[in-house]
């Protein structure tokens, strides 16, 4: 674990102060360079953002920041250390443990070495002591900033005859820069820096009674109280730690016991990357995903006994229809004009838009915001794919019901994308229905129509496309809000694929929100009708094109959120109360 | 005498509006302006109070007393027997304070302040610590030595102290308790005093700050002298405090009482006396009284279930001495107290006394009520204020 773990000190007489601490160094890292220049700020700060992790030789080659150092930070000098605030004698070399299996050190003196961890483990030692409450005086708290460091302190009291109140205060802090890798790891430490300190006490109380039992100072502070013994300010020393405790090796347990808390601490949590909160579409993904495994189970279980029930499960047989298709096709197109790299697909939103021109466009990506059905006819399969793989991006993953390809019209209700061959009759309902647009593939009579540049382009310039519906929209309608964002996006060339991706899925996830909201509002809470306008003006969306937009993407919502809020708000007046 | 007891009658008839209230005071203290009241000009006085007034609540942050000086020097005892209550003797047990302590000293009606213990361990001119957030808001700055110990230290600090301390806040009253006096001699004392006024002055002269002001007490937690000290560190903090005087002087030339004092009944701290000089034993006496008082009415005064307070309106006591002097203790407000000393004949006319008492606490609660009024009024602007700024609110950001 990359923390430092400190005993601290409120002297009586110097006030807080660090006695003991253990560091974690790394296997010196091959820095050559960072040897021979002193190094440089940005460095360090580099090396802490990973956790506390400096090596303390780097300090030996930058004399310019030890000088610093010694008139900057209240560093103690050696007049103003008393028994009470030093741990290990002046000419103590430290302790110092090896971890063979991660060549890891743990090393223990009485300040830390370098200088900018001894300014942080200072800081934290005073705000411990003498800035941060604890309910109850003795305790565990946390508190920190990025700049100097988190910090999980334990202050308890010493049992102490001679000192002031009869006790002295101290404090167990660890230091670590990963906010939430030290909240994580508080339970661990508070039961195991608990233990430490409950030692510690124990051996101090038996010191204590001893003591007290010799010569009661109650009754002799009374007694002295107006001897001016007690009014010397200098006159009683402070004791050291090791006396309080008459413990020899107490440092060297110490030292042990911080080692071995630093060593446990960090194999205890490993650390993984986690994405945000699911999307609504990640949820809807999921749900499709056990729907279809669900669905296989039972087709498999019921397969055998009720073959007659095949043709109640459409999809399934038409996705095997489906497998077939693009594989006679592809062949079949393939003999035209045989180009591997270069099939005539569409890569992007931007790359549709350029091919069909903005008006066709935005008619089609009109409908397709709408819930309208989008019939596609042509006799590339491949076309028609990638032209619905590049449509339904526009939709949340639950709006999109897909038929990639079929030798028969299908109706509205069971796809919003339908891929249909030339020669399929579509119903002329349909063809006059406002709530359908149609794009037909024609092969182009002169492949130089489109005077594109790219190449890439090429392969589609052989194809002429159509987009007619029942009722054009009309040029001056503002059309939904999400659909001028979405054009904004694909017009500005500033914006590269990726970043006009990414946009799209903040729209989405925008106006997804709005549909929720809807959804609490009108389905789970039955607002009036006047209360629903309103809502719908708040949100931006009172427009007639944004409500039916928000109608349909309704149906998209996962059946987990939607149950959830069933569930959790049960009656209305429940909560109407809450709001 | 009857005139005094017909002329503060207007009073009951008017009572619309701050200023014509601060009227009648000042009308008041012209009725009584007797052959004693030292007071040059009563008018100026009470001008000041007013105009004292706005200032304090403006804020809306109590005025912070500050303890500071050396380790052991005793601040922490200070603070517990002052308000407290804790015995001399147990401050021997105290433990060194390591944290800054933080007390809301707001049970009185005009006392209402924050005492702020220091641990003279710690540096807080350290960059680390914002000092200058601890002295703007800062009242007094009480500086606590140890008469008993080698002070230089102590002055060093002190001077360092009062010098940044004014850098940030020339408003701060600086105060010097040169503590632990009970274990000097009374030459020494004076010794001491003169010694500690004279350093600490030559100190600030040499910084050329000669117009910081340091006030310096002997004072001791072992007798009464710490209550007066942190009685006139308080006095100093209270802006009505001419007013007070003013009526005090007025009650006392015309009821034949010698000495009067209005004191918080919980600290002790007397916040107001006419102005004869305040003799040590009288204000002993005092405390001492308000001691008795409470302590049987808290014995023997409360319900069985401990429910009620142990003084209230009712509360008054007389206790005759036997130097012909009577000493007399009544209700103020439900925190203050009057506390008088009257000579056995003056004390006859008793009728007389209790309707000039009576008259006195009109007065005293018509002056926390226009403290209430400012209070009030003050809240209301700082709504609309805070209303006005939250309105600019920019418009939603648009996507794209």
């Amino acid at each position: 674990m990359n923390a430092i773990v400190a005993l601290c000190h409120f002297c009586e007489l110097h006030g807080p102060r660090t006695l003991f601490c253990t560091e974690v160094l790394h296997a010196p890292l091959p820095q050559g360079d960072g040897n021979e220049d002193s190094p440089g700020q940005g460095e360090q700060a580099e090396e802490e953002e990973g956790g506390i992790q400096m090596n303390s030789r780097m300090r030996a080659h930058s004399p310019a920041e030890g000088a610093s150092v010694e008139s900057s930070s209240p560093g103690p000098k050696k007049s103003d250390m008393c028994e009470g605030c030093r741990s290990l004698a002046a000419g103590h070399p430290g302790y110092i443990s090896h971890d063979k299996e991660t060549s890891i050190k743990y090393v223990s003196h009485q300040h830390p070495s370098h200088p900018q961890l001894f300014s942080i483990v200072r800081q934290a030692c005073v705000r411990s002591l003498s800035c941060e409450v604890c309910p109850g005086r003795e305790g565990p708290i946390f508190f920190g900033d990025e700049q100097h460091g988190f910090v999980f302190s334990h202050t308890f009291f010493i049992k102490d005859s001679l000192a002031r109140g009869f006790q002295r205060w101290y404090s167990i802090i660890t230091i670590m820069m990963d906010r939430i890798y030290l909240i994580n790891s508080w339970p661990f430490l508070l039961g195991k820096v608990r233990g430490i300190i409950d030692e510690l006490q124990g051996k101090a109380l038996k010191v204590f009674e001893a003591e007290q039992f010799g010569c009661p100072q109650r009754a002799q502070r009374m007694n002295t109280a107006f001897t001016p013994f007690l009014h010397q300010r200098n006159g009683n020393a402070a004791r050291s730690l090791t006396s309080l405790t008459s413990d020899d090796n107490l440092w060297a347990c110490l030292h042990t016991s911080f080692a071995w808390l630093l060593k446990a601490c960090g194999s205890r949590l490993t650390e993984k990357l986690l994405e945000g909160a699911p999307t609504e579409d990640t949820l809807v993904q999921m749900e499709k995903l056990a729907d279809l495994e669900e669905e296989s189970e039972s087709w498999d279980n019921s397969e055998a006994e009720e073959e007659e029930k095949a043709p109640v499960l459409p999809e399934s047989t038409e996705g095997r229809e489906l497998t077939q298709g693009p594989a006679e096709s592809s062949s079949l197109s393939g003999c035209g004009s045989w180009q591997p790299r270069k099939l005539p697909v569409f890569k992007s939103l931007r790359h549709m838009r350029q091919v069909l021109g903005a008006p066709s466009f935005r008619m089609l990506a009109w409908h397709v915001l709408m819930g309208n059905q989008v019939i596609w006819k042509s006799r590339d399969v491949d076309l028609v794919q990638s032209a619905f793989e590049v449509l339904r991006t526009m939709l949340p993953v639950g709006c999109v019901r897909i038929i990639p390809y079929s030798s028969q019209y299908e109706e509205a209700y069971r796809c919003n994308f339908l891929g249909l061959s030339p020669h399929v009759q579509i119903p002329p309902h349909v063809l006059s229905s406002e709530f359908a647009v149609i794009v037909e593939v024609h092969a182009a009579a002169r492949s130089t129509l489109h005077p594109v540049g790219c190449e890439d382009d090429q392969s589609l310039s052989k194809y002429e496309f159509v987009v007619t519906s029942g009722s054009p929209v009309a040029a001056d309608r503002v059309g939904p809000t999400i659909l001028n964002k979405i054009e904004a996006a694909l017009t500005n060339q500033n914006l590269s694929v990726d970043v006009v991706d990414q946009c799209l899925v903040c729209l989405k996830e925008e106006w997804m929100n709005k549909v929720k909201v809807l959804f609490k509002f009108t389905k789970v809470d039955s607002r009036p009708k006047e209360d629903t306008q309103k809502l719908l003006s708040i949100l931006g969306a009172s427009e007639e094109d944004n409500v039916k937009l928000l109608k349909f993407w309704m149906t998209g919502l996962s059946k987990t959120y939607k149950s959830h809020l069933m569930s959790t708000v049960r009656s209305p007046t429940a909560s109407e109360s809450r709001n | 005498m009857s005139q005094v007891l017909g002329k503060p009658q207007p009073q009951d008839e008017d009572d619309a509006e701050e200023e014509e209230e601060e009227d009648e005071l000042v009308g008041l203290a012209d009725y009584g302006d007797g052959p004693d009241s030292s007071d040059a000009d009563p008018d100026s006085g009470t001008e000041e109070g007013v105009l004292d007034f706005s200032d304090p609540f403006s804020t809306e942050v109590k005025p912070r007393i500050l303890l500071m000086g050396l380790r052991r020097s005793g601040k922490s005892s200070i603070q517990k027997v002052v308000f407290h209550k804790m015995s001399p003797n147990e401050t021997l047990f105290l433990e060194s304070t390591n944290k800054i302590c933080r007390e809301d000293v707001s049970n009185s009606s005009f006392v209402n302040f924050q005492i702020w213990d220091f641990p003279g361990q710690i540096d807080f001119f350290d960059p680390t610590f914002d000092y200058e957030m601890i002295f703007r808001g800062t009242g007094a700055l009480i500086f606590v030595i140890d008469s008993q110990d080698d002070y230089m230290e102590a002055l060093a600090r002190l001077h360092l102290t009062v010098t940044r301390a004014y850098k940030v806040n020339t408003d701060i009253n600086f105060e010097v308790f040169i503590h632990k006096v009970d274990g000097l001699s009374d030459d020494h004392k004076i010794e001491t005093q003169r010694d500690i006024h004279q350093r600490a002055n030559d100190d600030l002269a040499d910084a050329g700050l000669e117009k910081i002001h340091l006030s310096f007490y002997l004072t001791s937690i072992y007798d009464h002298s710490i209550f007066e000290a942190f009685s006139k560190v308080v006095q100093k903090l209270i802006p009505q405090l001419p007013t007070l005087e003013n009526l005090l002087n007025i009650f006392i030339s015309n009821s034949g009482i010698e000495k009067a004092f209005l004191f918080d009944v919980v600290s002790k701290i007397y916040i107001a006396t006419d102005s004869t000089p305040v003799d040590m034993q009288t204000y002993e006496l005092c405390c001492d009284m308000i001691d008795v008082v409470i302590d049987i009415s808290c014995i023997y005064g409360l319900k069985e279930d401990g429910a009620g307070t142990p003084y209230d309106k009712e509360s008054t006591a007389i206790i005759k001495l036997n130097n012909t002097t009577v000493l007399y203790l009544k209700e103020v407000t439900k925190f203050l107290a009057l506390v008088c000393f009257v000579r056995e004949e003056s004390f006859e006319r008793k009728g007389l006394i209790d309707y000039n008492f009576h008259c006195f606490r009109k007065a005293i609660h018509e002056v926390f009520e226009v403290r209430m009024k400012v209070v009030k009024s003050r809240k209301v602007q700082n709504r609309l204020q805070k209303k006005k700024r939250a309105t600019p609110n920019g418009t939603p950001r648009v996507l794209l």
